[in-house]
C-alpha cells in the first residue's frame, strides 16, 4: 500500500468504527462488504475533503465502490 | 438504588440563535448556567447581544457573541466554520431566531411571507446544515428547535408564521431519523403564550381574551420554555428524539 492508500484505510478505519481495520483491504466494497451506511459516507467523505484539501462531487461518490476506488480517485485528483 | 440525573452541560458548546433578546436571551443565560459555552447569535442588535453576554458572565457563565443572519447561508457557513475552529465542536444547537410579519393573507406582502419563511424555517435549515458535519463528526449532538403553537393551531394573521412553525415541526421530525444513527437528538420546543417570548406582541386586551383558554389561566414565563430547553439538552433526554414538548400551559393538547 501506498501513503495514499494509508491514509484511506485510516480514515475508513476512524468512520466504520465497528469494523476491525484489518478487515479494511483494498478491495473492500466500502457499502456490502464493511457495512457503510448513509450517514458514514457521509462523514468519510467530509473527512477525505479535509484531508485531502479538494471536493467530491455526488456523481463521483456514486461511482466510487472499493477502497481502492477512493485512493485512484485521490490520486487522479492531486495529478489534475 | 438510585435514580437521578445530572443536568450539567460542562464542556459543551451551545449556539443560541437570536439569543440578543426575548426567549433566546433567556435560552442562552439558563445553558450558560448549566456550564455550557454559549454562543449568543444576534443578526441586528450588538448592544443587546452584549447585554445577554452580560447577563451569562455575571452569573458565572461563559460564552460570546457572533454575528451571523441565519437566513443567509452564506454568513451562517462562515460563522459556523469559524465557532468550530475556535472551540473544536458544538454539541448543543438552540434554533430560536425568528421573526413576524403578521397581515391577513390578502394584504400580506409577499416580502413578509418569504422574510418569515426565510428566517424561521429556512434559518433553521442553514444552521442544522452547517452543524450537522460536526456533530455527526463527534457521532452526538442536541438540536432544539423552538416552535409555537401558533404552528400547531393556526393563527389568524399569521399565515407565513403558523406556516414556518408548522414547517419547522415537519424538520425536526425529518432530521430526527436522518441523524439518530449517530446519536444527535433533534427536537421541538412549542411555546404557547409567553412573558418575554412572543406573547409581549399581544395587546393587555388579547392576551386576556386568550388566557381564558389556558387551562392554567395565565401566560407562560420564559423560564418555562427554558426548563424544556436545558431538560432536551441534558442525559435526562438521552431516549427522545423528534418530539414536540409543548410548554402552553393546555392552551393546546
Amino acid at each position: 500500500m501506498d501513503e495514499i492508500e494509508k491514509k484511506v484505510v485510516d480514515l475508513i478505519a476512524e468512520v466504520l468504527v465497528d469494523v476491525n481495520k484489518d478487515n479494511i483491504q483494498l478491495d473492500s466494497k466500502i457499502v456490502e462488504d464493511l457495512g457503510a451506511e448513509s450517514l458514514d459516507i457521509y462523514d468519510m467523505i467530509a473527512l477525505l475533503e479535509d484531508e485531502f484539501g479538494m471536493e467530491i462531487s455526488d456523481e463521483e461518490v456514486e461511482k466510487i465502490q472499493t477502497v481502492q476506488d477512493v485512493a485512484d480517485f485521490i490520486k487522479a485528483q492531486k495529478q489534475a | 438504588m438510585q435514580i437521578t440525573f445530572d443536568l450539567n452541560l460542562n464542556g459543551k458548546t451551545a449556539v443560541v440563535t437570536g439569543a440578543s433578546r426575548g426567549l433566546g436571551r433567556h435560552i442562552a443565560v439558563s445553558l450558560a448556567n448549566y456550564g455550557a459555552f454559549v454562543i449568543v447569535n444576534y443578526k441586528g442588535s450588538e448592544s443587546m447581544a452584549k447585554a445577554t453576554l452580560e447577563m451569562i458572565l455575571s452569573s458565572g457563565g461563559q460564552g460570546m457573541i457572533r454575528k451571523f443572519d441565519v437566513a443567509s447561508a452564506q454568513e451562517v457557513e462562515t460563522s459556523i466554520s469559524e465557532i468550530i475552529s475556535e472551540r473544536g465542536s458544538v454539541e448543543i444547537l438552540v434554533n430560536n431566531a425568528g421573526l413576524a410579519r403578521d397581515g391577513l393573507l390578502g394584504r400580506m406582502k409577499i416580502s413578509d411571507w418569504n422574510d418569515v419563511i426565510a428566517t424561521n424555517l429556512t434559518g433553521t435549515f442553514n444552521t442544522c446544515r452547517y452543524l450537522s458535519k460536526s456533530m455527526i463528526r463527534n457521532r452526538s449532538g442536541r438540536i432544539v428547535n423552538i416552535c409555537s403553537v401558533a404552528g400547531e393551531v393556526g393563527n389568524g394573521g399569521q399565515v407565513n408564521y403558523s406556516a414556518s412553525k408548522a414547517g419547522i415541526i415537519g424538520f425536526t421530525k425529518a432530521l430526527a431519523r436522518e441523524l439518530a444513527p449517530r446519536n444527535i437528538l433533534v427536537n421541538c420546543v412549542s411555546p404557547g403564550l409567553i412573558k418575554g417570548g412572543m406573547g409581549d406582541l399581544l395587546t393587555e386586551k388579547q392576551a386576556e381574551a386568550i388566557v381564558q383558554h389556558v387551562p392554567l389561566g395565565r401566560l407562560g414565563d420564559a423560564r418555562d420554555v427554558c426548563a424544556a430547553v436545558v431538560f432536551l439538552c441534558s442525559e435526562m433526554a438521552n431516549y427522545i428524539t423528534g418530539q414536540v414538548i409543548r410548554v402552553n400551559g393546555g392552551l393546546y393538547m
